[in-house]
């Protein structure tokens, strides 16, 4: 049995009930107290076995969404590690810039810039290191 | 100013022209946020575990209120599957909305905190002007490869999330539309038809019960009227995820004009809609 199958039979469960509730309706004068009662616990157990396999057929998809649940927290994960990634390429090109000032104080021999320049090299290098998670 | 500085500081701007305006990926963004309400589906799903235990009150044979206890329990158990796929699915539309924002490609105030440090220290061997061009530069440069990059990653997200998403919302449209519906509609049945056997009982000359009864339909009035309020809900919720579906087909349909204006309409509608829905869903509350 499948879903699908799960499904139509529960709607035959709750079908028939429906019709035993109405055989109630109209022969109501003529059936006894105690036939009623019995009919109510059929409906009663029609009921029991329509729940039973409304909860069949959502156990069936759920089995059948796993593999698409597992493709899609995977690719979640792809996504996060993407993002890790292109922060991390922005780190990069930070610390790039702050070796181009290096390089450029060193050219120009100007110790206070390259001084500086270090100061930043550093801090880039550190901020690139940095766990984003954390 | 020398020939070759004015000719740097000309380069300079052009290539800052040329690497600014990230393409604006806003729409997609709210579009992923808004569909990662759990809120309406959490809920159902809790009813849709509750269903079988408030049959219990209709039962008229003990092992009757066995079993509707038995199936309650399944239910609980399927409660956790359940909401691992509104997860599954909340987690994949978190990131698809981070990779769509703007603040990914942002690079804050490091370059110009980084560039202001610099002139500080070179005092009036650099000019102001000079500092700006090439932080703006170096910002434009940064923000334009990190654009390519999510851009890339971005497309590939939708193009092989589609698939999953696709079959994820089906199955769970399944659960709210068929299998949650159905539990309460058979609810309002199963009080209906218990009363209409109490009825024709009642009314037997042997029988005076109408005192108990009355009591009893009000009782099932209240019943009923929350059991429609909650089919509603489904229905709310499943268009809901219609549109979360198509919304997500839409950027897979348009993957290489995912900052197209038409499209980013479109996007932007879906989420208006699944807005409006989620109000009405809360509506019922």
């Amino acid at each position: 049995m499948n879903a699908d199958q799960a499904r139509q039979l529960a709607e035959s469960f709750d079908s028939v009930a429906t019709n035993v509730s109405k055989y109630i309706s109209d022969n109501r004068q003529t059936l006894k107290p105690g036939e009623i009662l019995a009919l109510v616990e059929q409906i009663g157990d029609l009921h029991v076995a329509a729940t039973k396999v409304q909860t069949d057929a959502v156990d069936f998809d759920l089995a059948e969404a796993k593999t698409s649940l597992t493709a899609l927290k995977n690719l979640t994960v792809a996504g996060k590690k993407a993002i890790r990634d292109i922060d991390k390429v922005g780190k990069v090109i930070v610390l790039l810039t702050t070796l181009v000032t290096l390089a450029g104080a060193v050219a120009a021999q100007n110790p206070a810039l390259a001084a500086q320049s270090i100061i930043a090299v550093v801090g880039a290098i550190k901020d690139l290191n940095e766990d984003p998670d954390k | 100013m020398n020939i070759r500085l004015k000719q740097t500081r000309l380069l300079a701007v052009s290539l800052t022209l040329l690497f600014t305006g990230c393409a604006d990926l806003g729409a997609i963004k709210d579009f992923a946020a808004i569909s990662t309400d759990a809120t309406a589906y959490t809920n159902l799903t809790r009813e849709w575990v509750h269903s079988a235990e408030r049959q219990e009150i209709d039962a008229v044979k003990q092992d009757q209120v066995n079993a509707f206890r038995a199936t309650a329990a399944r239910r609980a158990r399927q409660q956790k599957g359940l909401l691992e796929l509104h997860a599954g699915l909340s987690g994949y539309m978190t990131v698809l909305g981070k990779l769509a924002g703007d603040d990914i490609v942002s690079n804050g105030d490091t370059i110009t905190g980084l560039a202001s440090a610099v002139q500080k220290a070179a005092g009036d061997r650099i000019t102001a002007a000079d500092v700006n061009a090439a932080s703006a530069l170096a910002d434009a440069v940064a923000a334009a490869v990190k654009d390519a990059i999510r851009q890339r990653a971005l497309r590939s997200l939708i193009r092989d999330g589609n698939a999953p998403v696709q079959k994820l919302t089906r199955l769970m449209r399944n659960f709210v539309s068929k299998d949650f519906k159905s539990s309460f509609k058979q609810e309002i049945d199963f009080i209906d038809q218990t009363f209409i056997g109490f009825d024709a009982i009642a009314q037997k000359p042997e029988q005076r019960l109408d005192a108990s009864l009355k009591l009893l339909r009000e009782r099932d009035y209240e019943r009923k009227q929350a059991l429609l309020a909650k089919i509603s809900q489904c229905d709310a919720y499943d268009k809901t995820l219609e549109s979360i579906a198509a919304g997500h087909q839409e950027l897979f349909n348009n993957l290489d004009k995912l900052s197209k204006k038409e499209v980013k309409q479109t996007i932007a509608a879906y989420k208006d809609k699944i807005k409006s829905l989620y109000n009405a869903i809360k509506a019922l509350n």
